[in-house]
């Protein structure tokens, strides 16, 4: 393949690519993200190979392994095209019956379809489960339709043409500017004006300037960037190039973690054909822009999620934060500005450049605008990856989408970000999706996950076991948060023992505001977050597992 | 054997050259009257016997060796080098008992250079007593294909035995009390046991099974040990060396770090993908590494002991 070297030259390869897919063509998109791939060990996508090769339909039947559908609750799940229809559950033994009747025969099969629990309809399409219909998909609206591995089925959905459009018809700081009037905020937890931090990196002196994909993920009930990078690594990589064109970097590294190979080789055979056609290397799209990027994983530790720390893995140390005086984006990775910004954040670069920022802004609240991808768990009916709009309320994420909560039970609190993250109790439900809202409840959005809590859950067991997981996390490096989780880990599991003191929880608040101020990092910052929201909403748990032994939950049962 | 034949033992004698090297000249040149059966090497000093002379005089068939230096505390040295002489000879006599030699067959003796009689008179005692114990092995009834098998053992361990000798089995003073204090002591039997003793037994385990294939109960019978002791050698030995073995070879390195361009900050990836290969991280890898990366040492283990992912013993090993 001879590379791009022109926005002509794009567009015609994009019009032969359309040319040759027939749209009346039957293929079939099996999901092969995280769930359903552990789920039946790929057993599924082997079977439909089989099937198509005994039947001799390789020229006439498309197949593909795609990436996250996101209902990873009924998964494995499939969806056909060109009549888009979509079956669950789906296994080995029902591939044969697929193969001849639906994409053969044209015919829906009853069973396979998703069946709604409360009205007993059947969905022949993915828009009409309850799942899908409330959410705005515009990051994983293409998921279905794109093989990761391959960049022509990108280029099928206009994929670089954002790239184009920046790199020949803006200058750097048109970009830039686009980027701040759509008030893009940073997905990974913080909320920080992306265009602020690239703005800060792009008038810091030095000419070497980096820009890198936080895909780290370590946060507990998140798995969205998973689904983004893996199932559509090449929105992310449109966006980061377009992100280094703003700033005036060269050099791009995508920190990911090691133990999903699957997303690995997505992004390593991404990188590849994105130089190979010339999206990447010198004189992009005959710009004279140059951009190179380098994959580097993570070793399985959550603080090298946190920027300083990261970029100090990626120069080859240790993964110790820094104290932030100054910021990353001034004095990164080798003392060089770098913006570090979350996948999610990148993923929706391209999207403002193409369709502008005053559509992206017509989507969202006040101060957050745009869509967020959460992933929902817990005690909930359906568990998956969903997009909604800012401004949604809590209660139509876990009702309208997510189901409700199972076996009846009540729902006892919400809790977000993880173990740095925190609850809301049942009657704040309609708070707004917002940066800002949920940050003055206490209970920060953080990069999305979405942990949900019914009534036989104990809070003060939910705050030890995230207290637990840092302590097992912490770096170690400053001894507010080495020695402050620790202490208050300790006296928790007083509590929760029914061995807790008088004065046992002043004790935590006092421990917690220290840990908070004096910690290096926003690990240690707030560990504490979990804690101090469960004892804002719930401290009579804490009370009464002082009194007696038993939790509330063990007294039940 | 022939009649009229009698045994003439051979010994070798090390003789210090400032003092029972100048006492035998004396006792020459006095005319005092002594077997001849000893052959002289001059040595500068007693300490410079090693271990590895005695038991190469052994091996080439004499009967008992002679070691003379001067007296304690007069050593031309400031090394002082007649107690390292000391403390080696224990060694070497207790070695001797282990194989089952006779460990009188190997004495040290202190003569000033004016003590011609004296050293007539060791001899006069020394020669009748090894002519007594008849030739070497044969008194002990060791045959000469086990006697040989044994003291190849030994002299294969003796840097080793060496190493031991100056990091555990060293007297803090240096008195001939405190000497003969501690190689008398159940300490030194405790520490050679455990030291030496085991390291012999194995060494010899690994000598036999690479000869052929022995079952346990015939190495136990050979070497005389319990089939216990030989299992427990055997699993020890076994798993030394799975530790010392390296998986991945060095060109396999290489590629892998050639694949990262070389550079430093490719450090854990390149660590990540040699531990895919191999499954953890010996030494020696971590070695080339450094070097190839130009990463110091001390920064790659600070890496490997930071995050639990990195192995850096054998899956599945208790340590």
């Amino acid at each position: 393949m001879p590379r791009i070297n022109s926005a002509a030259e794009l567009e015609k390869l994009r019009k032969g690519i359309l040319s040759k897919k027939d749209p009346n063509k039957p293929s079939i998109a099996i999901c092969a993200g995280m769930g359903c791939l552990v789920r039946d060990k790929g057993r599924i996508i082997a079977a439909f190979e089989e099937e198509i090769d005994k039947k001799d339909l390789k020229t006439k039947v498309g197949l593909r392994a795609t990436g996250c559908h996101g209902f990873c609750e009924k998964g494995p799940m499939i969806v056909i095209y060109p009549e888009e229809i979509s079956y669950v559950e789906v296994t080995p033994k029902d591939v044969p019956e697929i193969v001849s009747r639906t994409v053969l025969g044209k015919k829906v099969i009853d069973r396979l379809l998703y069946t709604d629990p409360d009205t007993g309809k059947k969905a022949t399409h993915q828009s009409e489960i309850p799942f899908y219909k409330n959410q705005m998909r515009h990051l994983m609206g293409n998921s279905t339709k794109i093989d990761p591995q391959s960049i022509d089925d990108y280029l099928a959905v206009s994929g670089y043409s954002a790239l184009s459009k920046a790199l020949l018809e803006m200058s750097p700081k048109e970009v830039l500017e686009e980027i701040k009037k759509a008030n893009l905020r940073g997905r990974g937890g913080g909320g920080f004006p992306a265009g602020r931090k690239w703005e800060t990196a792009r008038n810091a002196p030095g000419k070497e300037k980096y820009v890198i994909v936080n895909a780290h993920e370590g946060e507990l009930g998140a798995f969205m960037d998973r689904a983004i990078l893996s199932g559509n690594p090449h929105s992310v990589l449109e966006g980061l190039i377009i992100g280094a064109y703003a700033v005036g970097s060269h050099q791009g590294f995508i920190y990911a973690r090691h133990d999903a190979p699957r997303m690995k080789n997505n992004i390593d055979i991404a990188v590849a054909k994105a130089e190979e056609y010339g999206f990447l290397g010198e004189n992009i799209l005959g710009s004279g822009f140059d951009f190179l990027v380098e994959v580097h994983l993570d070793i399985g530790i959550f603080v090298s999620g946190e920027s300083s720390a990261l970029m100090r893995s990626i120069e080859g140390n240790p993964p110790e934060p820094r104290p932030k005086y100054i910021r990353t984006s001034v004095k990164g990775i080798w003392e060089k500005p770098s913006v570090l910004n979350n996948v999610e954040t990148w993923a929706n670069v391209p999207l403002i450049i193409n369709k502008g920022s005053e559509w992206y802004t017509s989507t969202g609240t006040a101060r957050s605008k745009g869509t967020k991808l959460v992933s929902l768990s817990g005690n909930i009916v359906n568990t998956g990856v969903a997009e909604v709009p800012f401004g949604t309320t809590v209660r139509e994420i876990v009702y309208g989408i997510g189901g409700g909560i199972p076996k009846g039970k009540k729902l006892k609190a919400v809790h977000f970000g993880g173990p740095m993250g925190g609850s809301i109790p049942e009657s704040l439900l309609d708070t707004p999706l917002d940066f800002d809202e949920l940050a003055k409840l206490g209970a920060p959005i953080g990069a999305g996950s979405i942990l949900v809590l019914d009534e036989d859950t104990s809070m003060v067991d939910v705050a030890r076991y995230f207290l637990d997981f840092l302590s097992n996390e912490s770096c170690g490096k400053c001894v507010p948060c080495r020695e402050g989780i620790r202490q208050m880990l300790k006296i928790l599991t007083n509590i929760r023992e029914g061995k807790g003191k008088e004065g046992d929880i002043e004790l935590l608040e006092e421990i917690a505001e220290v840990t908070g101020a004096a910690s290096l990092c926003a690990l240690g910052k707030t560990a504490a977050d979990p804690l101090l929201s469960t004892l804002r909403y719930f401290r009579d748990e804490y009370e009464t597992n002082n009194e007696s032994v038993k939790s509330p939950a063990e007294k039940r049962e | 054997m022939a009649a009229g034949y009698t045994f003439e033992p051979r010994i070798l004698g090390f003789l210090c050259n400032w003092c029972c090297y100048a006492g035998a000249d004396l006792a020459g040149v006095s005319r005092f009257q002594y077997p001849p059966n000893i052959r002289v090497i001059r040595v500068m000093c007693s300490g410079r016997v090693d271990p590895a002379h005695i038991f190469r005089a052994f091996s080439t068939g004499l009967d008992a060796v002679f070691i003379g230096g001067c007296h304690l505390d007069d050593c031309h040295y400031v090394t002082h080098g007649n107690y390292d002489a000391l403390s080696m000879v224990y060694i070497c006599k207790k070695l001797l008992e282990h194989i089952g030699l006779n460990p009188e067959r190997l004495i040290l003796e202190w003569v000033s250079a004016g003590e011609g009689i004296r050293f007539a008179s060791i001899m006069n005692e020394f020669v009748p007593k090894i002519e007594k114990l008849g030739p070497l092995g044969k008194d002990e009834g060791l045959d000469e294909q086990g006697l040989k098998f044994k003291l190849e053992a030994v002299t294969k361990l003796i840097p080793y035995i060496k190493l031991v000798q100056s990091e555990r089995l060293k007297v803090p003073v240096r008195t001939e009390e405190a000497y003969n204090k501690f190689f008398n002591s159940e300490e030194f039997n405790r520490l050679f046991d455990e030291l030496i003793a085991d390291k012999l037994a194995e060494s010899q385990i690994m000598r036999l099974l690479r000869e052929r294939p022995h079952s346990i109960s015939e190495i136990s019978e050979i070497l005389g040990l319990s089939p216990h002791d030989v299992s427990r050698h055997l699993h020890v030995s076994a798993r030394n060396l799975k530790a010392g073995t390296k998986a991945v070879d060095n060109d396999k390195i290489d590629r892998i770090i050639n694949k990262h361009k070389g550079k430093p900050n490719s450090l854990v990836q390149v660590l990540l993908e040699i531990q895919h290969e191999n499954h953890w991280l010996p030494q020696d890898v971590l070695d080339r590494v450094s070097k190839k990366l130009d990463v110091p040492i001390s920064r790659i283990r600070q890496i490997v002991t930071f995050h639990e992912t990195f192995r850096l013993n054998p899956v599945g090993s208790d340590e």
